[in-house]
């Protein structure tokens, strides 16, 4: 599914700031402007530092900027109350971290199922079990995350992310701890759900081959967009 | 709750099922904890129900009791019989004998005489008896000299109808016959049924009470109006005598020992405050080492209040289990909790005191809920601290210890406050004769513990922590590095053993304080050179008093140069407030002194003075109590009713809590007219040797008085003894509240060990050795129990004070004299230093065995 250029876009972000307070303050996001439309994947490329995990977890509602707007389907986000935020990261986006963030004392079956659980969906065990299926894992439900390699970790935090039909998916360095083998399976795995399910897909990354296989790449740097 | 079960299961049930001793050590403090309360409460409960019952028994089913200053004399009886319109009265006449013989060897019970009037005392009191049986059963009490005894009583010391029994009343020996046995039931039970019941004269005869009773009881007919009743009987009662209900006895003799049994409350909970600290210390380690998780579940939309939930009924469950196990343990430690202080109070304040277990239902309520409100209570702090865990930082690995780092100078701030507060709060005075505000201090300083810990962790990291680097090399500088790197963690295992520490600290330098103060205190306020007392049969302490015919024996006895006779009788202030009423001969005192004034001032021209003035002197207890001090004037009840003396000084005396007044001899006899004794100090003259005078008394005295001649040594050792026994309970409450906190120390140092799994990997992956590890984590350990022992001695120095300067001086009335045992507050911290290092072997263990490709493999 293509990008839709034409509807209104996805995510907004306008003058978008973020400092981190401290002796001296860090100023992570600077008079950042962007927007991505909706059915879209775009990569944040830069180096470490350069601010692109920290746009994400603004876009993904679990970090508030310090200045500025972030629309996501048209709604702001920055100004939510702490009670529609928690709705907002549980429905309104998934999330996928470098380091896999699975909860080691749930099987994958109930990690996947727990944003639903936490809906009160009943039929959080099924959609978690088809999502399984889909990403390749529908026999490892009953294990837990430390007994799954890297790559079929990933494979479950994109499920879960899924799990109760965000619109909007996050991925923040998703093949950074992956072999390059398993890299490229998650990242196709990405792509082919994003096609599938027509989700607006942000991925910040410092692989170029990942960032080849998005839709637009757009660099980073101290903060900033950079030429 | 949406979503709770899987989330309780993340952060609470999965990891306590692969650590489960992190739960069990909590669990264990709370059990201890709960088993204190429920014992302690359970003995004081008992204490309580006992004076009750023996009351009761007594009291029988009279709405009134007519009492005296010293009686109730038979004269005035007569006055009483206008109470015949509205109902009936009985006299009655109750003291102690000591039994001469006893089932165990060297032990000699003390029972209660209780002489009634058999002809009119059926309306007040109950009474059943076994044997003999028959019509003429009865008029076995009119033969003088017979009691009637408790079945149990009888059977224990082999008696029947007919049978002897030898007994000390009265300063006398006597053998009484045995007229008959009762059911135990009703007035037998008074004692525990250790009862010797028989008729008035007979009474009177025994305890040397002639003339005068102790109580009138009085049953009003039905339908008589108790309020009217009241107002009647006060318009004839004669001068000198009081109206109070039956339950007064029970109420006085808990007034009694209020102030011990509500320290005795205050210590156990000290144990459950060390238990709550755990569950603290258990429940703030879960939230740290959950952290990552916590900031998971809240990026995929876990509310706040899922995560608060979760934290809290982990608290909640270990409250339950902990309780549960709590009140096992509390059932067989409330017998020995029993034992103990029913002894003291029998051996200090009443030795005819029966104290036997009440119903166990409710400490078992109480601790239950004391239990599991303390569990709630103690991990509200670490579930909000969960909640507030932000996403975003908090997932990035190494950001947890960040958060404590930023806190610490508000933390600080807040400990300063805190002290304070507590400098403000020790400033107010008692509450209805308790030390609260004492009590609130202590609380707050220990907040200001709490507080200030992380910043003592760093501060140890980087002081004594660089000593060690700089002693033992390379694994010293990585145990300040870990000590230094878990300021939350450590800060709580810090707190938890330096309050429980400090506490002790503070005890054993109040102890050895008040042991001293007491010990300067009977060296200079015995003089005597022999001091006799009835013969209590080898107890400690008075029972029973003397006749007054003692006084001109031992007066004239050769060797003697000064006897001084003391009298202490119990009275009640005007709001029924217990004060021990005393005469001695000011004479004796103004010439060889023995009783240590306040201001320092000599007493001899004092007493001399007062003698003359007819002055009283008080003591420190009842000078706190009542506001007194020289040249005030105190009100003491006597026979013909209140009377204002005035104070010529006030003395120390730490012999009891509810404050003593004490007048000369002479004016005592005038007033009370009470010749009786309760002891005798005896003076040997010039070159007499005490020991020789006292084996010459004691058989002259053969078959006259029933005496013990203590010489002045004994006494002082006997006093001391007293002190000790009471003493007892604290030390053991004390080496509970140790133990747990060390218990503290070993789980936070596991808990460390297991989250440390990849900075341990990384160290043996560039080469650091097993054993450098473990020893690392030893020192650790080692610098855990450095600086937990520093903030104790500093937190026990502010305890003492409160202890020593607000607690004790509100709850008893004495100033102490500060005495630091260095020797033995040395010993306890080195004991705990070596338990901390002890604390730190298993978790040296589990960081040894660190395989660095699996801890690195999670990089």
């Amino acid at each position: 599914m293509s990008p839709d250029a034409s509807s209104a876009p996805a995510v907004s972000c306008r003058a978008l700031r973020k400092v981190y307070p401290g002796a001296e303050p860090v100023v992570a996001l600077e008079s950042l402007d962007l927007e991505v439309a909706a059915g879209e994947s775009l990569a944040l490329v830069g180096e470490s530092g350069s601010g692109k995990s920290t746009l994400l977890h603004l876009v993904g509602g679990i970090d508030r900027p310090t200045s500025g707007e972030i629309r996501v389907a048209g709604r702001s986000i920055a100004s939510l109350a702490e009670r529609e935020l928690v709705l907002y990261r549980r429905r309104d986006v998934g999330m996928v971290f470098q380091f896999f963030n699975l909860l080691p004392h749930l099987t994958v079956l109930e990690n996947v199922e727990l944003p639903r659980r936490l809906d009160g969906g009943p039929d959080a065990a099924e959609r978690a079990a088809r999502l399984l299926e889909r990403v390749g894992l529908g026999r490892r439900g009953a294990a837990h995350p430390y007994e799954l390699s890297g790559g079929e970790m990933q494979r479950v935090a994109i499920a879960r992310a899924l799990a109760t039909g965000a619109r909007l998916l996050l991925a923040d360095e998703p093949t950074g701890n992956l072999d390059s083998r398993n890299g490229e399976e998650v990242l196709g795995l990405l792509d082919e759900i994003r096609r599938e399910r027509g989700v607006t897909l942000l991925l910040a990354t410092h692989s170029a081959a990942a960032a080849a296989r998005a839709d637009r790449t757009v660099a980073m740097k101290d903060g900033r967009l950079s030429r | 709750m949406n979503g709770f079960p899987l989330v309780f299961r993340a952060l609470i049930t999965g990891p306590a099922r692969r650590h489960p001793v992190r739960i069990l050590l909590p669990i264990l403090g709370v059990a201890i904890g709960v088993a204190a309360v429920a014992a302690i409460h359970h003995a004081n409960r008992s204490v309580t129900a006992s004076f009750e019952n023996a009351a009761a028994s007594i009291a029988g089913r009279s709405d009134f009791v007519v009492t005296g200053v010293t009686g109730v004399p038979v004269a005035q009886l007569a006055a009483l019989g206008f109470l015949w319109k509205i109902g009936s009265f009985a006299p009655a006449v109750t003291g102690p004998a000591v039994l001469e013989e006893g089932p165990r060897e060297g032990e000699h019970e003390v029972a209660q005489v209780l002489g009634i009037d058999w002809g009119g005392d059926g309306a007040v009191r109950e009474v059943r008896l076994v044997a003999p049986a028959g019509p003429g059963a009865r008029t076995a009490l009119a033969r003088p000299g017979s009691v009637f005894v408790s079945a149990p009583f009888a059977a224990r010391h082999d008696l029947a109808p007919g049978s002897t029994l030898a007994v000390v009343a009265g300063g006398q020996r006597r053998r009484v016959a045995i007229g008959g046995i009762l059911e135990l039931s009703g007035v037998a039970r008074a004692s525990g049924g250790d009862i010797l019941l028989t008729d008035v004269f007979t009474a009177q005869e025994l305890l040397g009470k002639k003339g005068l009773v102790d109580r009138v009881d009085i049953v009003l007919d039905p339908g008589v109006s108790r309020k009217d009743a009241a107002r009647e009987i006060a318009l004839h009662l004669p001068a000198g005598l009081s109206l109070e209900p039956p339950g007064r006895a029970a109420e006085t003799a808990g007034r009694m020992v209020r102030a011990f049994r509500f320290n005795l409350n205050a210590l156990g909970s000290l144990t459950l405050l060390v238990g709550i600290f755990l569950i603290t210390n258990a429940v703030s380690i879960a939230v740290l080492r959950r952290r990552p998780e916590i900031a998971t579940l809240r990026a995929i939309g876990a509310p706040r209040t899922v995560i608060f939930a979760a934290f809290l009924a982990e608290g909640l469950a270990i409250g339950v289990a902990g309780t549960l196990g709590g009140e096992v343990l509390g059932f067989f430690v409330s017998r020995a909790a029993l034992s103990a202080v029913g002894g003291t109070v029998s051996s200090i304040y009443l030795p005819t005191a029966r104290i036997a277990g009440a119903a166990y239902g409710g400490a078992v309520a109480l601790s239950a809920a004391v239990g599991l409100a303390a569990a709630v209570a103690a991990t509200l702090l670490p579930a909000i601290e969960a909640t507030r865990v932000a996403p975003s930082p908090a997932m990035r690995p190494g950001s947890i210890e960040g958060v404590a780092r930023r806190r610490l100078r508000p933390r600080a701030l807040a400990a300063v406050a805190a002290l304070g507060g507590a400098w403000a709060l020790s400033r107010g005075g008692p509450v209805d004769g308790f030390p609260l505000f004492g009590f609130a201090a202590v609380g707050l300083v220990v907040v200001a513990l709490g507080l200030a810990a992380p910043l003592l962790v760093r501060l140890g990291a980087k002081g004594p922590g660089r000593l060690l680097a700089g002693a033992v090399g390379v694994e010293g500088r990585l145990a300040a590095g870990f000590f230094g790197g878990g300021l939350a963690r450590n800060g709580i295992a810090v707190t938890a053993l330096a309050m429980a520490l400090g506490m002790t600290l503070a005890m054993i330098v109040t102890v050895a304080s008040i042991r001293e103060t007491v010990r300067v205190w009977v060296e200079s306020t015995l003089r005597s050179d022999l001091w006799v007392k009835a013969d209590a049969g080898g107890r400690s302490g008075v029972v029973g008093d003397l006749a007054p015919e003692i006084v001109p024996f031992l007066e004239r006895f050769e060797g003697v140069a000064a006897v001084d006779p003391f009298r202490a009788r119990e009275v009640l202030d005007a709001a029924a407030r217990p004060f021990t009423l005393g005469s001695g001969d000011f004479r004796v005192v103004a010439r060889v002194g023995g009783l240590p004034l306040l201001d320092g001032a000599d007493p001899r021209p004092v007493a001399l003075a007062a003698r003359e003035r007819g002055e009283v002197l008080v003591s420190e207890p009842f000078a706190r109590r009542y506001r007194a001090a020289a040249g005030s004037t105190v009100s003491v009840p006597t026979p013909t009713g209140p009377r204002p003396f005035r104070v010529a000084g006030v003395y120390r005396d730490y012999s009891n809590d509810r404050g003593t007044v004490v007048m000369d001899r002479a004016l005592y006899l005038g007033i009370f007219g009470d010749a009786r004794v309760t002891s005798v100090a005896v003076l040997a003259a010039p070159g007499v040797d005490p020991t020789a005078l006292r084996r010459r008394i004691l058989a002259a005295a053969q078959g006259r008085f029933a005496i013990s001649v203590s010489t002045n040594r004994e006494l002082r050792r006997e006093a001391l003894a007293i002190f000790d026994r009471t003493f007892a309970v604290t030390r053991a409450l004390e080496a509970i509240a140790i133990g747990v906190a060390v218990l503290g120390i070993a789980n936070a140092l596991a808990a460390s060990a297991v989250e440390r799994r990849r900075a341990f990997g990384l160290l043996r992956a560039i080469g650091a050795a097993g054993g450098q590890i473990r020893r690392a984590t030893l020192y650790e350990a080692v610098l855990t129990g450095l600086v937990g022992t520093a903030a104790a001695a500093a937190a026990g120095a502010a305890f003492a004070w409160l202890l020593l300067g607000v607690i004790n001086p509100q709850s008893f009335g004495w100033t102490v004299a500060l005495r630091v045992p260095w020797a033995t507050l040395a010993e306890a911290s080195g004991l705990v230093l070596a338990a901390s290092f002890l604390a730190g072997v298993v978790p040296g263990r589990i960081a040894a065995a660190v395989n660095p490709a699996a801890a690195l493999a999670e990089e």
